[in-house]
């Protein structure tokens, strides 16, 4: 099964930053991405225009932003924890912010990493190839829950 | 012979003189002698060697001394003689001295100023005269009839002093003179002066009335102490009336008794217009319960303190605080005295306060929320400045020329410097946020770890760093880092274009409080522009002299301020600088 990246990202310009910095960096998986936190949570759950998706097709990481539109990026990640099927998906929170209640936040709500979008274009790309390589060729995804 | 003397001894009764004469004058013209006749009161006469001295002896006591004196001595018979005249003498004024007095207590009476009793120890009275009988009221015969005692006739409150009296006269066998009520038998009270004695196991009381010197004394004190009395109520009324304060008296019905000026002031209303009428007129209808609580409290004796509205006579409301105590007599309460204030001004203060305070609070959100934009929302677009002006010289970089190349960068350059800005406006704000830790730390070993990196990272620099001793603070250590790692940094800056560059750290007193100062020898500024040092994005050197963003001594003042110290700065252009801080309130140690 291909290893798939889910990035949770409003900001187009970044969106395509961080695609960008994928590609350079080898990262060949596919990335599908949703613009709000709302969207992220129909993917994730089957509903809204992702209803019928199969549920137990879940993304191997799933990167989110902080601040979104509709829900925020804190709220989706309390979402995703309090649900089985998606409580142990491993979530890296990417965002501008390194405010230190943001850190503190994401983390008391179970995110798994908390990477600052960096400012330098090859440092994103840097940052995006560790992430890549570890998600996805290093760490060994929670098992699959029998449905 | 001895006859005719003693006959003569006892007609003599009567006084001194004539029993002197009735003894020594025979007997001086039958001897021949020089008589004498010294009497128990009087001086013994001198003796001589023919001097004969004969005690007038009756019974065991010696009444007198008869001296006979004769120079060619008296024999025995004439001794015998005179030893028979003394003995005659000693019996004849043994019988006058014992003899019955003339004067009686009756004959007393008739001045009418004495009043006798006769009494027992135990108080029984057995008789008294008729000016006593006319001082108390009873007759000798009513008091002989009922076994009348004093503690009849003394009031309750002097029983105490009577006792201490009837033991006075056990143990000494009189009493001092003492004034003390009767009560007469028609129960008016009456004063008079006692004093008593006992003879024979009767204690005899002697008693004058005084009693109209009595009452006109009371009068005069108790004038006294009415006058005192009014000075003091008519200086109470001046303060009374002079507060501004309202000051009411009012009855357990809630009716006005009394009102001072503050209260015509306050209420509008005038003291004509308000005693008599009840209080209620002055409060609003939505709060008349507050009168039947404060009732309840009252008849329980509490005070109560309370802030309410009041109806003024003009119909607008006021803010007023009340303190409403009770008012006793004796042990019953039996009204209330009400002061009110007008705290209109100190509510409106208030709600200012709250509005404030409310207003400064919103603000603080509107920060927060403005502090958490830049924090997420302002790198964005840097980001992307920067990133798409990279990949645009990475992919297209060769299609231009150098200009091209270079305009590139420049755009790089800006949004870095944006992100730096960014980075340090959000350092700045966290610092009036997070909360300060104060812990022991050296300052000198700080600097001493600031200039080895800066050293580290820049080692074709030669920097002399003084730093003498520890220097120990009490001080949140990140916070201090932060200050020492911009003070001594940007010493290390300003100093790179100076030959022997020096930083020095150390010690000083300002105004008696302890003050450390970071010095260099470095550009140094003007001071005419010393005042705008210390705000953010603040620069005193273009960036081409020297890189910065102008958040570094803003951000060191906010540290410093929220230690509760200060911070300055001297310098001159081309002679250096020397920032001095303090990290205490001023009074908070020495």
């Amino acid at each position: 099964m291909m290893k798939r990246i889910l990035l949770v990202e409003d900001n187009p310009a970044d969106e395509k930053l961080t695609l960008r910095a994928f590609k350079q960096s080898g990262v060949v998986n596919e990335v599908t991405v949703v613009r709000d936190g709302a969207e992220a949570l129909d993917y994730l759950f089957g509903t809204g225009p992702y209803s019928g998706r199969d549920l137990h097709e879940l993304p191997t990481v799933m990167l989110l932003d902080l601040k979104l539109p509709r829900i925020s990026g804190l709220e989706v990640l309390r979402r995703v924890r309090e649900t089985d099927v998606t409580k142990l998906l491993p979530v890296v929170i990417l965002t501008s912010s390194k405010e230190e209640e943001d850190i503190a936040r994401s983390y008391e709500l179970g995110a798994n990493a908390y990477v600052r979008k960096p400012v330098e274009l090859a440092e994103f790309v840097e940052a995006s190839r560790t992430l890549g390589l570890f998600w996805l060729l290093l760490n060994e995804p929670p098992p699959r829950r029998p449905s | 012979m001895v006859s005719r003397i003693a006959c003569g001894c006892t007609d003599a009764i009567g006084d001194e003189p004539r029993l002197r004469a009735a003894v020594t004058e025979p007997l001086a013209t039958v001897l021949g002698a020089r008589c004498v006749l010294a009497l128990a009161h009087e001086p013994v006469p001198a003796a001589s060697a023919t001097a004969a001295q004969l005690p007038l002896r009756y019974g065991e006591t010696v009444l007198g001394v008869l001296q006979v004196d004769r120079e060619d001595r008296l024999d025995d018979d004439d001794l015998v003689l005179a030893r028979l005249v003394a003995e005659h003498a000693a019996v004849a004024w043994a019988k006058h001295l014992a003899r019955a007095p003339k004067v009686r207590f009756a004959d007393l009476d008739r001045v009418g100023a004495l009043g006798i009793v006769v009494s027992d120890l135990e108080g029984r009275i057995f008789e008294i005269n008729d000016t006593l009988a006319g001082i108390i009221g009873y007759s000798c015969d009513e008091v002989r009839a009922t076994g009348f005692r004093w503690s009849e006739m003394t009031p309750e409150d002097w029983r105490a002093a009577d006792l201490q009296a009837v033991a006075e006269l056990r143990a000494t066998g009189v009493t001092g003179l003492r004034e003390k009520p009767y009560i007469r038998k028609d129960g008016a009270r009456v004063w008079v002066l006692v004093g008593s004695t006992v003879v024979d196991h009767e204690v005899v009381s002697f008693v004058i009335d005084i009693d109209a010197r009595k009452q006109a004394e009371l009068a005069a004190q108790k004038a006294r102490e009415r006058s005192a009395v009014a000075e003091v109520n008519a200086r109470l009324a001046a303060i009374v009336d002079s507060t501004d304060d309202a000051i009411i008296g009012k009855t357990l019905e809630g009716v006005v008794t009394s009102w001072n000026h503050g209260a015509e002031k306050l209420f509008g209303y005038t003291v004509d217009e308000m005693r008599g009428r009840s209080i209620a007129i002055l409060i609003p209808d939505e709060r008349l319960h507050e009168e039947t609580e404060l009732l309840a409290h009252l008849a329980r004796g509490e005070v109560t303190r309370f802030e309410t509205l009041r109806r003024r006579k003009d119909g607008t409301l006021i803010d007023v605080a009340v303190t409403s105590s009770p008012i006793y007599d004796g042990e019953r309460v039996v009204g209330a005295s009400k002061v009110a204030r007008d705290i209109t001004s100190r509510k409106v203060a208030e709600t200012a306060l709250a509005q404030a305070v409310a207003s400064a609070q919103a603000a603080n959100r509107e920060l927060e929320a403005f502090r958490y934009s830049v924090a997420h929302d302002l790198r964005a677009p840097v980001r992307a400045v920067n990133g798409f002006a990279q990949i645009l010289s990475e992919d297209y970089g060769e299609k231009l020329d150098a200009e091209g190349r270079a305009l590139i960068a420049d755009i790089r350059g800006g949004a870095k410097t944006m992100g730096t800005l960014i980075d340090a406006l959000l350092s700045l704000a966290r610092l009036t946020r997070s909360e300060l830790h104060r812990e022991d730390a050296d300052l000198a070993a700080i600097a001493r770890s600031v200039v080895a990196t800066l050293a580290a990272a820049q080692p074709d620099r030669h920097v002399e760093l003084l730093a003498k001793g520890p220097l120990n603070v009490t001080a949140d250590p990140r916070l201090l880092r932060v200050v020492v790692d911009n003070l001594v940094g940007n010493a290390w800056k300003f100093t790179g274009k100076v030959e022997h560059a020096t930083i020095e750290i150390g010690e000083t007193r300002c105004d008696g409080a302890r003050t450390f100062f970071i010095r260099d020898n470095g550009a140094g500024f003007d001071m005419a522009h010393a005042a705008n040092l210390f705000g953010p994005f603040q620069r005193l050197h273009t960036v081409r002299e020297f890189a910065g963003t102008g958040i570094g001594l803003a951000t060191v003042q906010r540290i410093v301020h929220r230690h509760g110290g200060r911070i300055w700065a001297e310098s001159a252009v081309a002679a250096g600088a020397t920032f001095y801080f303090t990290l205490e309130a001023k009074e908070a140690r020495s």
